[in-house]
């Protein structure tokens, strides 16, 4: 999923130096957005104006490493989400934050969901995901989904690894907590 | 990428590895997905871009038509570009290729 540590050698042709960026960040950066916003339409759009820009800048970025670029994109994809907030959809993220807290208290009184369908179990960590604090969900969505490790989404979101590391892990129990995992536990 | 937390059980680690792997495989972006966007991204925004090097070839299809318009009205519009310059470069310069020279110069 990661790129290697140079620029491949054909970086010179803008189209192959996009599709290099885009191989290596699309998945992970997608995964970013939907941690952040909570809403896969947005995810979609953001990571969409986040590529655009990087089409946009391609001749810049030929020149840096993955490492950078990774760097400046993910740069751009926090602004993006800033501004995503800011506007007109933040009233519609607030609605579905709050919705995500009534389904959430609504879960937790529901009952063990070990007999629940895929489609059910698929939307039930989706409310669980939902109703876990932004900074939480976005590591541990980035991981899960864009397969980044722990150093890379650090280094990507300019935040030491531990720190990485420790919300992926807070993250990962309180989803437990939210979808009763240890409840069902048949060995006690 | 079960994690040792001390807070869970073994059996709720696995559990929720399960839970989220069946999830990441719905929720990921698809190949097909990314393919799509990848497409919109740079069918919508080719025309912004500077391509970088793209041959002389891609620059004489781009400036002939160009140079040909300029050179039919070359004679009654084109004033000299410079003292030095008034029919291009003295030992090669003739013909078409003087009134050439002169329109790239004035496209420069």
């Amino acid at each position: 999923m990661t790129e290697g540590r140079k620029p491949v050698a054909d970086d010179s042709d803008p189209v192959a130096c996009f599709d290099s960026i885009y191989e290596a960040n699309s998945r992970a950066l997608h995964a970013y957005f939907l941690g952040r916003t909570s809403d896969p339409e947005a995810a979609l759009d953001l990571s969409q104006e986040a590529f655009l820009r990087t089409w946009r800048n391609v001749s810049k970025l030929r020149v840096l490493s993955p490492e950078r670029r990774r760097y400046w994109l993910y740069a751009v994809a926090k602004n993006l989400v800033a501004d995503h907030h800011r506007g007109l959809s933040s009233r519609r993220a607030a609605r579905q934050r709050a919705s995500a807290e009534t389904r959430w208290t609504r879960d937790r009184e529901a009952g063990p969901q070990g007999a629940l369908e895929s489609r059910e179990r698929i939307e039930a960590v989706d409310r669980a995901m939902q109703a876990l604090p932004e900074e939480l969900r976005t590591a541990l969505t980035v991981r899960v989904l864009g397969g980044l490790s722990s150093p890379e989404i650090g280094e990507a979101l300019g935040v030491p690894a531990g720190t990485i590391r420790y919300r992926i892990s807070v993250a990962r129990r309180h989803l437990a907590e939210l979808l009763r995992l240890d409840e069902e536990d048949p060995g006690g | 990428m079960t994690h040792d937390n001390p807070d869970l059980s073994r059996h709720a680690e696995e559990r929720l590895d399960r839970l989220l792997a069946g999830w990441a495989r719905e929720r990921r972006l698809s190949p097909a997905r990314a393919e799509k966007l990848r497409h919109t991204v740079l069918s919508t925004s080719a025309s912004h871009v500077a391509p970088v090097d793209l041959g002389s070839a891609w620059w004489r299809g781009l400036l002939d038509p160009l140079v040909a318009t300029l050179s039919r009205t070359e004679a009654a519009t084109l004033s000299p570009v410079g003292p030095g310059f008034v029919s291009g470069p003295a030992s090669e310069a003739s013909g078409s290729h003087a009134s050439e020279y002169r329109a790239y110069l004035r496209l420069a």
